[in-house]
């Protein structure tokens, strides 16, 4: 039995029993689904010349 | 009908007396179902519960504290309590109507709505209400005895087919009170006569929820199985019996009752207890009456709309929900939640298929307003639990969405298999071999064009990604995977996503992602490796995905031209360049050169590191020389803070030595950590309190020392000097015929690498744009020449970790993830 933290919910879980790896469950793996799709997931941006961040950024 | 034959002869003339109260009979054994559903083994159960209700009613008035359910060896049911017991003296309009005496027992059992008259506004609200009492039981019994212990004796009476087979006849005396029915259903009437003890014990359990501190005791003298079932705080406990085997969200149960009266002048009461799980289902349990409402109605209404503007009023106050348009929906409140209403209602309407469902209106009002009262003041007085309850909504509906959208997505892509259009950016290759084929994840439109040109295109298909810059949460610029991409780059591999993965339908053997080897592409690569490990799970799983190793460096020198993968690598090439011919002098004339120049320069490369970290905390080199332990000749490695004073220690046991030296017998208490979901409180130590530093770099500069000792050198020479009136330069770095004058030995490498590059020309690539067709097929896409790292399963699982910071909402343990693994970050080459 292995235990992994569900990404989503963050509870261990066993990775022998979820059918949804890497998540504990169907539901969670939906829920990070719809946070792709929602584009929530986001690394911090590093401006460059090529891409300088806007002065106002409300204007994004 | 043969049974009414059987009757008449069995009853003889006693019950003959009364034709309508006959004809009732009749009607109840001629359509049983009208009376109790059906005449299946829910009809049959039903008879129990149209008694039993009858001494749950003696109990909640107060008169009652034990009911007795027992399943005797012949398959007659006896119900039994400790109440008044039914009135057994003469009453007087039934003894006029059937001109004989007959006694309100007799009454009770055998005149149909007859129970609600002899005690009118004892029971104001009872189950019986709804039921048919114990009259229609004895109907549809082919037997019954009722026993009265009442007013010092023990009174019997006894029934056949639901007639009276005599006077009720007091028996022995007896000191206690109560009423015992025991009956067997007529074989002729119902399909099986059969009780199975399972079903009886669960819906008697439910009554001892409903009805709190009410001891309900059953037994079947057929198995011996027996259950006393009796709950003190009634609902609650009904609540905590459901979640049993759940994870509860809060360790309470929210608890409400209270009662309102309606316009027609009666009173609705009502009990709501609930409490959330991570369920994801619903589970409403609502009863009218102690009747389990299958069908819900106007008490469910009524609690549904309230907990759903409540929670989002709260949430939308509170700023959990962001976006008032955008709150969860009565489902997604209602997911995981447990909850109990039970309603007493004067005179409840049913209506439905099963006459299940509340259909009085006044009862949604009433209900709706209380709860909305009382639920909201639960939730400003526990913050932490309706922050949960509240999440708990954001999560289902996010998950609604997310469904929703994947559904949309997998249509599209269905239609994309049907022959449609592949993703218009795609540049697919010709082969439809799947093992030979490969898909280049490209980040930028420019990198995109390059590699399209250079690419193999028998077998190679690109596709350009664009990170997309957004305004995050908390006025934070961040770089997402746009959703077109995202949608792109799954239609484009082809074996779908989440609970939808079909390997077969894969179009690739490969599938590569290419990324600029700066801070930004690194970003974009951990979020499409993070996006692979969580949503293409099997994908990773089997191999299939990989990264690429574009160079960083192109060197020319002449006509030659070659690439290098990484700064480190071009390091190392530069000074094992300059160190050729390569000779190094002393003040004093020592010279250095070969082997030994080559071990100095590998060992000041290592120092010069564990300078610059030195220097970052911002501890000078020259004042922290002047720390140097002599003897040892070492650096202080620990830096141990004494209230306002500071100690420096070379030793851990040094360090180990002070604190024995100078901490108080008696230890204080440790400051106990606060259960903060945040962790944030920093504990604050103490006055004269010590804190210990190690500084773990200087460790590395320690060694160093040591090595520069057998070239004869100490610490003295990292530092320039003031050398004022002496004109031979200290250090020199001389290379045939040209002399590099060094003012310390830290210059040291910089300037033989910078003597290496001379007849070099070095192009560093910002970006994959910045090389052309040719050089990205030689360097990234031709088989035969490119780097390519297979990425496993082990290494995500490692890395989903930091995945979880970098993208997590927690502004602080990213900014420190990041300032720490700022390295590791750019070097994400899992």
């Amino acid at each position: 039995m292995a235990m992994l933290a569900c990404p989503t919910c963050m509870k261990k879980f066993d990775t022998t029993v979820t059918e949804a790896m890497p998540f504990c469950s169907s539901r969670c793996r939906q829920v990070d689904l719809g946070r792709w799709f929602n584009e929530e997931y986001g690394l911090p941006f590093e401006p460059t010349e090529e891409e300088p961040l806007l002065e106002d950024s409300s204007e994004l | 009908m043969s049974d009414d034959q059987n009757v008449n002869d069995a009853a003889g003339e006693y019950g003959a007396d009364n034709l309508q109260h006959l004809s009732d009979r009749d009607h109840v054994r001629k359509r049983p179902g009208m009376y109790i559903g059906d005449t299946f083994s829910r009809g049959l159960h039903h008879l129990v519960y149209e008694v039993v209700d009858n001494s749950i009613d003696e109990a909640m008035a107060g008169h009652a504290t034990k009911v007795g359910v027992v399943i005797n060896p012949d398959g007659s049911v006896t119900v039994e309590d400790d109440g008044r017991g039914i009135p057994v003296e003469l009453h007087e309009g039934l003894t006029e109507e059937f001109d004989r005496e007959v006694s309100t027992l007799e009454g009770v059992m055998t005149v149909l709505k007859f129970g609600g008259k002899f005690d009118k506004g004892a029971y104001q609200t009872s189950g019986g209400l709804h039921g048919v009492g114990v009259t229609v039981v004895n109907f549809l019994s082919q037997w019954c005895k009722a026993e009265v212990h009442r007013e010092g004796f023990v009174h019997r009476q006894e029934y056949e087919y639901g007639i009276a087979t005599g006077a009720v006849k007091r028996g022995e005396k007896s000191s206690a009170t109560g009423t015992k029915v025991t009956f067997k259903p007529d074989g002729e009437i119902f399909e099986t006569t059969k009780y199975q003890y399972d079903i009886l014990a669960k819906r008697l359990q439910d009554l001892a929820f409903l009805n709190k501190g009410v001891k309900i005791e059953v037994r079947d003298e057929r198995s011996g199985q027996t259950d006393v079932f009796c709950y003190e705080d009634g609902i609650i406990d009904f609540v905590h019996h459901l979640n049993r085997a759940s994870d509860v969200l809060h360790a309470d149960v929210f608890y409400l009752d209270g009662e309102e009266e309606v316009e027609d002048g009666t009173v609705v009461g009502y009990e709501i207890a609930l409490q959330y799980t991570n369920d994801y289902s619903e589970h409403l349990h609502s009863y009218v009456n102690n009747i389990h409402t299958h069908e819900g109605g106007t008490h469910e209404t009524g609690f549904r709309k309230s907990l759903t503007r409540v929670l989002n009023t709260y949430g939308v106050k509170e700023k959990i929900i962001k976006d008032a348009k955008e709150a969860p929906s009565g489902d997604d409140v209602r997911e995981g939640i447990t909850v109990v209403i039970s309603t007493r209602v004067a005179h409840p309407q049913f209506e439905g298929q099963t006459k299940t469902k509340l259909g009085n209106r006044e009862v949604e009002s009433a209900i709706a307003t209380a709860f909305h009262a009382a639920f909201n003041k639960y939730l400003e007085e526990n913050p932490k639990n309706a922050r949960i309850i509240v999440n708990k909504g954001i999560t289902a509906m996010e998950a609604r969405e997310a469904a929703r959208k994947a559904r949309q997505l997998m249509r599209k892509r269905k239609d994309v298999l049907g022959g449609g259009s592949l993703p218009g950016k795609l540049r697919d290759c010709i082969s439809k071999d799947m093992e030979k084929c490969e898909l280049y994840l490209v980040e930028g439109d420019s990198a995109g064009g390059s590699a399209e040109g250079g690419r193999l295109k028998d077998y190679q298909a690109i596709l350009p990604l664009r990170g997309k810059i957004i305004n995050a949460y908390k006025s934070r610029v961040d770089k997402v995977l746009a959703n077109e991409e995202v949608q792109s780059m799954i239609n484009a591999i082809g074996s779908g996503i989440g609970d939808d993965q079909q390997l077969d339908k894969l179009r690739y053997n490969k599938v590569i992602i290419m990324t600029d080897a700066d801070v930004d592409g690194s970003h974009i690569r951990t979020l499409l490796l993070c996006f692979f490990y969580r949503q293409m799970h099997s994908l990773v799983e089997r191999g299939h995905v990989y990264v690429a190793q574009p160079p960083l460096f192109r060197v020319r020198r002449g006509k030659q031209v070659y690439y290098v993968q990484s700064e480190e690598e071009m390091k190392a090439q530069l000074l094992e360049k300059g160190l050729a011919d390569a000779v190094f002098i002393t003040e004093d004339g020592q010279e250095f050169s070969g082997d030994q120049m080559n071990d100095l320069c590998r060992t000041l490369a290592d120092v010069e590191d564990a300078l610059i970290a030195l220097e970052r905390r911002g501890i000078n080199l020259r004042v922290h020389a002047e720390r140097l332990d002599p003897v040892s000749n070492k650096l202080p490695v620990y830096h141990v803070f004494e209230g306002t004073a500071d100690h420096w220690f070379v030793e851990r046991a040094e360090v180990d030595d002070f604190i024995d030296a100078h901490t108080p017998d008696e230890p204080e208490p440790a400051p106990e950590s606060a259960d903060g979901e945040e962790g944030e409180q920093e504990a604050i130590a103490p006055e004269n309190s010590i804190h210990v530093v190690e500084l773990h770099e200087v460790r590395t500069i320690n060694a160093g020392l040591k090595s520069l000792t057998e070239y004869g050198l100490d610490v003295q020479a990292l530092l320039p000097q003031e050398r004022t009136g002496v004109e031979n330069p200290r250090y020199i770095l001389r290379r045939g015929e040209s002399d590099i004058n060094l003012e310390d030995l830290r210059g040291l490498t910089a300037a033989v690498r910078a003597a290496g590059e001379k007849g070099l020309q070095l192009t560093r690539f910002k970006g994959l744009g910045e090389m052309n067709a040719e050089e990205l097929r030689e360097t990234t896409l031709d088989p035969e020449n490119r780097t390519l790292v297979k990425v496993t399963m082990q290494d995500l699982a490692a890395a989903d970790e930091m995945f979880r910071i970098l993208m997590g909402d927690k502004v602080e343990p990213r900014r420190e993830f990041i300032e720490k693994h700022a390295l590791e970050v750019q070097n994400l080459d899992v």
